[in-house]
């Protein structure tokens, strides 16, 4: 699904736009530079553009907020726009005396011709135009930096949505509601001795459900909690640093502390990486492991395990008109032998066994490799806590000192290291699927969401034996796992392939430090070759990021959306910013950027010689009025009038 | 027909051919439903259909 915009307008909205009409023109240019400077309306023309492409629901202070004057009673934004070729023309129009708004749509094509009142675009584009997914083409620096921070969700949510896979979650709530129905006219039909059971396991799955929800609910509140105090945490640890900066002797004191933590992080993660290898080969662990598997390698010989005869030979014997016995092989044989087939061994799995018992036997390790690198371990933990205690006592000397304010911080961060503690035991306690820990924790199906979730299972399984449902149900949990499985795998895959067209412009983009994405979980987690996790990157390498994400994710999604941008370039230097205007224009088949001027130089110029290009400047020539005018010459000139002005 | 991206593709592929106990058609069927439901149609009657195709091991029915 393809969607352009063919232009846009203005009536009464802040910034001077009381009557401006952008026209693309036709043929369309691939990309647009919008010059407008500071004050003019791009933060508004963005929060407008975001408004009619999802239809948000708008507060009256927002609605208010765009009134181009008092004066104006009413305003409106227009977006042109054409959805696989079908003309569309979306307003959004403003009240500003009431703080109402209403979207209208005319199509083309459309029966009625004229206007509609409503967002009307095509259902499944409403579905996939959330205000959140918005905001990964309707672009601003603000998502660069929180795109790595805030929404921990956002980076593999945008896939799911995008490449539609939230579409099969949608599929399994549908085969959910579908065995229910079927449940209910069985129970309707049922005998009154029938009825009691019915009730009983109905009864009982619907009270697992609503537990379910509810522990679900306080998972949710707790993590939510969770979120506010690790951001007051992070605040606080800010503000200490900078109580330590301001004395000279601690300021250096914690220099070199810094210093020797990033050794420490180094080593650890160099230790960690070794030792994971390490215990990918079991052999090398201990020698009493390695002793066991050369025992049970020649165990499987002496036994002369597995045994030959494979599964495939009952099958095809099944198939067979005569057993090698010489009985007839009816119906009956057939589907024994077919079942009991299932008891031996597939062929490809003897294969397995067969080369597991050579391994086994011949294994063979240097088992202090493992002691080894446990030890050092081990050191560089002790260093750690160390190197924490010397963080910790240039506070206790700063308090000393007389700093009363970091002793309250530091009292407070205390405080919320210990609830994020309870919190942290709440959560395990409500998740933990480890049966010991399960014990430990006195966790059951009314504190523990996997045991309620196991209650559940049971009672609907009873439920469905009792409405002679179950064959139906057993058939649709196989469905939801094939979907789910579908689901999973190709979300993975995905994530691999934007993961990897992500790094390949990041090479370019950040040559100097090989900034990589680790891995897309919930967010982006980068590592770069300096440090082992990428904590702190500049606000240009953020948006760098950003971008290398955003086209890799957008690129190749199966709808081709307008990349609409503001400020693309201001925050990065101007090494980056030429490599950011020579990647990505390649990268989308229609790209509207609002510049300022002092984005010309390294990103702008780039396009100046480039074919399929308009620019135009909006301008505000007094303090009332913004005026557009069309051309590259007068974009490129327009400095000097704003320098004038 | 509606076709989808590779990376889905393949999933489907992958996983289907895995499900050994399944029908050609239960997996055709089942395919198509995905496909179908990637562009946001979901009837009712198609999803239940393809249920009753599955093929169910009997020693859980007991």
């Amino acid at each position: 699904m393809e969607i352009r915009v063919l232009g846009w307008s203005y009536e009464n909205i802040r910034g001077g736009l009381r009557d401006v009409s952008v026209e693309l023109g036709s043929p369309l240019p691939r990309w647009t530079l919008i010059q407008m400077p500071n004050g003019t309306g791009k933060t508004t023309t963005m929060a407008l553009f975001r408004a009619v492409f999802t239809g948000e629901a708008l507060s009256p202070e927002t609605v208010q907020d765009f009134r181009a004057s008092d004066d104006a009673d009413t305003g409106q934004f227009e977006v042109r726009l054409t959805i696989d070729g079908r003309l569309y023309r979306i307003q959004l129009r403003l009240d500003y005396r009431t703080g109402g708004y209403a979207y209208w749509t005319a199509r083309s094509e459309e029966r009625s011709g004229g206007i509609e009142e409503g967002l009307l675009l095509p259902r499944e584009l409403g579905r996939l135009l959330t205000p959140q997914f918005a905001r990964l083409f309707i672009f601003d620096g603000e998502l660069a930096k929180e795109i790595r921070t805030v929404g921990r969700d956002r980076a593999a949510e945008a896939i799911k949505t995008l490449y539609r896979l939230d579409q099969l979650e949608k599929l399994n709530v549908q085969v959910d509601r579908l065995v229910e129905e079927r449940q209910q006219a069985a129970a309707s039909v049922s005998s009154a001795t029938e009825m009691r059971g019915v009730n009983r396991w109905r009864n009982g799955a619907n009270a697992a459900a609503a537990r379910k929800e509810k522990l679900v609910a306080e998972q949710r509140e707790y993590q939510r909690r969770q979120r506010e105090l690790d951001r007051r945490h992070s605040k606080i640890a800010a503000t200490i640093q900078e109580h330590i900066q301001q004395d000279a002797t601690l300021r250096s004191r914690k220099e070199a502390l810094d210093q020797e933590r990033a050794r420490i992080d180094q080593a650890l993660f160099e230790a960690t990486t070794q030792g994971l290898a390490v215990l990918r080969s079991a052999p090398k662990v201990h020698p009493q492991i390695l002793a066991r598997l050369h025992a049970l390698g020649g165990k499987l010989t002496s036994l002369k395990l597995p045994k030959t005869i494979s599964s495939e030979f009952f099958r095809e014997l099944a198939e067979q008109s005569e057993c090698v016995c010489g009985r007839q092989i009816t119906a009956t044989e057939k589907k024994a032998i077919l079942d009991r087939a299932n008891l031996y061994l597939a062929e490809d799995q003897i294969a397995v066994i067969n080369k597991m018992k050579l391994a086994l036997r011949e294994s063979s390790a240097d088992n202090s490799e493992f002691s080894t690198v446990a030890d050092t371990l081990k050191t560089q933990l002790r260093e750690l806590q160390r190197n924490k205690r010397d963080h910790d006592q240039l506070e206790l000397d700063r308090i000393e000192a007389g700093d009363a304010e970091l002793q309250e911080l530091r009292s407070e961060a205390q405080q919320i290291e210990f609830e994020l503690k309870e919190i942290e035991a709440a959560v395990e306690r409500l998740t933990t699927r480890d049966p010991s820990r399960q014990r430990v924790l006195r966790a059951d199906d009314k504190t523990n969401i996997p045991l309620c979730e196991a209650e559940l299972k049971r009672c609907q399984e009873k439920y469905a034996t009792v409405t002679k449902t179950r064959r139906f149900m057993l058939q649709a949990q196989l469905v939801q796992e094939l979907v789910g499985r579908i689901a999973d795998l190709a979300l993975d895959r995905l994530r691999e392939r934007v993961r990897t067209a992500t790094n390949e412009k990041l090479k370019h983009l950040v040559p100097s430090e090989s900034l990589q994405v680790a891995r897309i979980g919930g967010a982006l987690e980068l590592e770069s070759t300096r440090l082992a996790a990428k904590a702190g990157v500049s606000e240009g390498q953020s948006l760098a990021v950003a971008y290398a994400f955003l086209t890799s994710l957008l690129t190749e999604a199966p709808y081709q959306l307008p990349f609409i941008v503001d400020s693309p370039a201001v925050s990065l230097d101007t090494k980056v910013r030429r490599e950011v205007g020579e990647l990505i224009p390649g990268l989308f088949g229609q790209m509207i950027m609002f510049v300022i001027s002092s984005e010309r130089e390294g990103f702008a110029d780039a396009f100046y010689d480039r074919k399929g290009v308009r620019f135009f400047t909006l301008w505000r020539e007094t303090d009332e009025v913004t005026n557009v005018r069309d051309g590259l010459d007068f974009f490129r000139s327009f400095h000097a009038l704003e320098a004038a002005q | 027909m509606p076709t989808v991206y590779p990376d889905l593709a393949s999933a489907i592929d992958e996983t289907l051919a895995a499900a050994h106990e399944q029908s050609t058609e239960f997996k055709r069927r089942l395919r198509r439903l995905i496909e179908n439901v990637t562009i946001g149609n979901l009837a009712d009657d198609d999803v239940r259909e393809v249920i009753e195709l599955a093929v169910v091991n009997e020693a859980e029915e007991d």
